[in-house]
């Protein structure tokens, strides 16, 4: 029901058509024997009011159509490099990390031509995709929930090493991560990739520690509005339980 | 509708003129509404209805207001498939047992202390989701949360305690379904809060839906203050005050069980209801998750067909109600049951292409179609559960509301629980599961009303049946005569195809009144 940071699919958001359902109005609601026998004001009104609404929460409903890009057919040209060690422990909204990206050397000169843009996701490791599918890895990018946290979109440029530090989100849950860029192109198409972790995702990874969004004051609000709902019933009890003795 | 339309003041007043007690709306000899003023606030009938309605679309509320929040909590808590899966089933297996308690509440102490019992003991678990922080404590708090769902049971009483037997079936369709509609009604309540809270504020998402939490609980808290308060037992007021004057018997609890256990109706109504309101709280708990991954949606759209299932109850079911009251007036109780049976099977039959559909466009509609059925059948149902039992009718109601959470943990028990089918399928499946759970209304017999099937037996009486329920002892002290009234008020379920001169004027106010 919620839209997250870096749920969009790939690729740029301004490739996707929407195109509203083709739904007939007729035959969405059946036919309710006894109202269409007794022609009422009040409940018709109420039935073709709800059937309303729920035909206009139908319509608004848009299918996408995108161009799909594979990533087993993205050639992995860039190095990613990120600063904490193995086994790390990163707190959200606390620490930061250093990420350097660049083109790796051993690939043809001209190979970057069509890089415009480098996007640098957090993804997670397949620890925390284990019997999750919210987070399931799939070949088309357009669905692939691996890498759902931007860390920064940068020009490409042909520097030997291009480095930045990003404090780690507040909104990131506890998991394994590992550190994504995809080079993009003129249109804002995936032409290529790197990471900092092995093609089995096994090595370099990095632990995140997420908030738990708990306070004291939330303790004291549940503890407090917990005691006035039991305490209401028993005043009530004990109020009805006078009033039979006085009688 | 011939409900809405108020009869004039001198009508009134010649019907309260006729006994001493004043009541707003017509009543008959047991002052039961034989009206129903939807948009009335008349005490005590009209009164019970909304605080009763109320009270349960609040527990609706609570009970499913996680799984809208899901994609924040599960990321928060680190919870997987699994513990998702075990929380959804955790969340309405509490309530098989609280109904069943609740039931046996409802007729010794009365719907009204029931109730706010009930709403208010289960509030905590509510406020408590806000500080929870593993999967063991989510299912924990979704277990009792759920027990509060037991309140549909109180409802069900509380309608059936106020309104005659003509109007009955439309009293429990519009009150459950209204009630019912908190499950539509917290997939937008929800995700609203929570943004209003992350984004207006600026909390972070992980602080946002926790106290979105409150929200849910300050509205059960005030609906359980409400009952307690503003409500009333029965039409001439609450069970405690008519005990102590002698005007209601005070009955004992291994009665009213054995008489509710042994009536094979009550049993077969408890399996049919699994697969229509059982059914419903899976859908609840699956289908935002369901239209996610299979058409590949986002969060918030999957989350508006999840409301619209829901806010379906609006109209379906209440339309439940008045259908199977509409058949009575014709048919009588066969009527009623055929009505159940044709309209449950539909909507097994519509689950089944549901699971089959392909298309986005095509499954919204089917879904939205199959929500009609599914809760148009629940109603239909609580059209016939009033008269199974008098002496009993809170346990029965309670068996019936048990019996809809018990299919609701076995089907995603069986269905959804784990990867052994996909959700589509097992969506299918359960369209199969239905049909074969609707079947056995067939053998629902009245010996004086007949069943789908055979007639009624020759000179069997509605005062046969209920005196029944009463051994012969209790029956000479008078202990009886609630189900003596029940009884002649009840003769309207012969149908018009019966001998019209035995049955009594049921829609308006017995001249002995």
């Amino acid at each position: 029901m919620l839209n997250f940071p870096g749920s969009a699919a790939l690729p740029a958001p301004q490739e996707i058509k929407h195109e509203a359902p083709k739904v007939k109005r007729k035959g969405i609601l059946p036919p309710i024997p006894h109202l269409a026998a007794k022609k009422t004001k009040g409940m018709g009104g109420l039935v073709s009011f709800s059937a309303t609404c729920l035909f206009l929460l139908l319509s608004s409903f848009a299918g996408s159509a995108v161009g799909s890009v594979l990533f087993s057919t993205l050639p992995k040209t860039l190095i990613v490099s990120a600063s904490p060690k193995q086994g790390q422990v990163l707190r959200a909204g606390e620490d930061k990390m250093a990420v350097s990206w660049a083109l790796n050397q051993s690939f043809p000169v001209g190979t970057d031509e069509a890089y415009k843009k480098v996007k640098v996701r957090l993804c997670y490791a397949p620890v925390s995709q284990a019997d999750r599918g919210w987070r399931k890895t799939d070949d088309d990018l357009s669905k692939d929930k691996t890498c759902q946290f931007d860390v920064a979109v940068q020009a490409y440029t042909t520097t030997t090493w291009t480095s930045f530090e990003y404090e780690l989100s507040r909104e990131l849950p506890t998991a394994t991560y590992f550190v994504r860029a995809y080079a993009l192109d003129y249109d804002g198409r995936v032409v290529a990739y790197g990471q900092t972790t092995d093609d089995q995702k096994a090595t370099n990874l990095l632990e995140v520690m997420g908030i738990s969004g708990r306070s004291l004051s939330l303790d004291i609000a549940a503890g407090c509005f917990s005691v006035l709902s039991v305490g209401s019933l028993v005043f009530f009890f004990v109020a009805a339980k006078r009033k039979k003795t006085n009688k | 509708m011939e409900e809405q339309k108020k009869p004039s003041s001198l009508q009134i007043e010649s019907v309260a003129a006729s006994d001493n007690k004043h009541f707003k709306v017509p009543v008959d000899s047991e002052h039961k509404a034989t009206v129903f003023w939807i948009f009335s606030f008349a005490a005590p009938h009209m009164r019970a209805f909304h605080l009763s309605w109320f009270s349960f679309f609040c527990c609706f509320v609570s009970t499913f207001a996680a799984p809208p929040l899901l994609p924040v909590i599960r990321d928060n808590l680190g919870l997987t498939r699994t513990d998702i899966g075990n929380a959804g089933i955790a969340s309405v297996s509490g309530a098989v047992f609280a109904r069943l308690t609740m039931g046996t509440a409802c007729d010794l102490v009365g719907p009204r202390l029931a109730s706010a019992s009930l709403i208010l003991l289960t509030t905590p678990a509510v406020y408590c989701t806000s500080i929870i922080n593993s999967a063991s404590t989510y299912l924990l708090a979704r277990f009792f949360t759920g027990f509060s769902l037991a309140s549909f049971v109180s409802c069900q009483f509380w309608m059936s305690s106020m309104f005659s037997a003509p109007k009955v079936g439309s009293a429990n369709g519009v009150a459950a379904g209204w009630g019912n509609l908190g499950g539509g009604a917290t997939q937008l309540i929800m995700p609203l809060v929570y943004e209003l809270i992350h984004n207006a504020i600026g909390s972070t998402k992980f602080t946002a839906w926790r106290i979105a939490f409150f929200v849910p609980g300050l509205m059960q808290t005030a609906a359980g203050i409400a009952v307690v308060a503003l409500g009333q037992d029965l039409p001439d007021g609450n069970y405690q005050k008519l005990e102590k004057a002698g005007d209601k018997h005070k009955d004992s609890f291994s009665k009213v069980f054995y008489h509710a256990v042994t009536n094979h109706r009550a049993w077969i109504l408890a399996l049919t209801y699994g697969y229509c309101f059982g059914v419903e709280l899976t859908i609840d708990n699956i289908i935002a998750e369901y239209f996610y991954d299979r058409f590949d949606v986002n969060l918030r759209n999957a989350g508006m067909i999840a409301a619209s299932f829901g806010l379906a109850n609006i109209f379906s079911r209440p339309a439940g109600g008045w259908f199977s009251d509409l058949l009575s007036k014709r048919y009588g109780m066969r009527g009623r049951l055929w009505g159940l049976w044709l309209v449950q099977s539909f909507g097994g039959v519509l689950c089944i292409i549901l699971g089959l559909m392909d298309s986005l466009a095509a499954a919204i509609s089917v879904m939205l179609l199959f929500s009609v059925f599914v809760q148009a059948s629940c109603g239909l149902s609580f059209g016939i559960v009033p008269f199974v039992s008098r002496r009993s009718l809170g346990l029965i109601s309670g068996m019936t509301g048990g019996g809809g959470n018990v299919g609701a943990v076995l089907t995603q028990l069986i269905f959804f629980q784990g990867s052994r089918y996909s959700t589509q399928k097992g969506i299918a499946l359960m369209g199969v599961m239905i049909l074969a759970c609707t079947l056995p209304t067939m053998l629902i017999y009245f010996p004086q009303w007949g069943g789908m099937l055979v007639g009624p037996r020759p000179n069997a009486t509605e005062e046969d049946y209920y005196a029944a329920e009463w051994s012969q002892k209790e029956r000479d002290s008078g202990c009886h005569s609630a189900s003596l009234k029940f009884a002649e008020n009840s003769v309207s379920e012969r149908g018009k195809r019966r001998d019209p001169s035995t049955t009594v004027p049921v829609d308006t106010t017995p001249s002995h009144v």
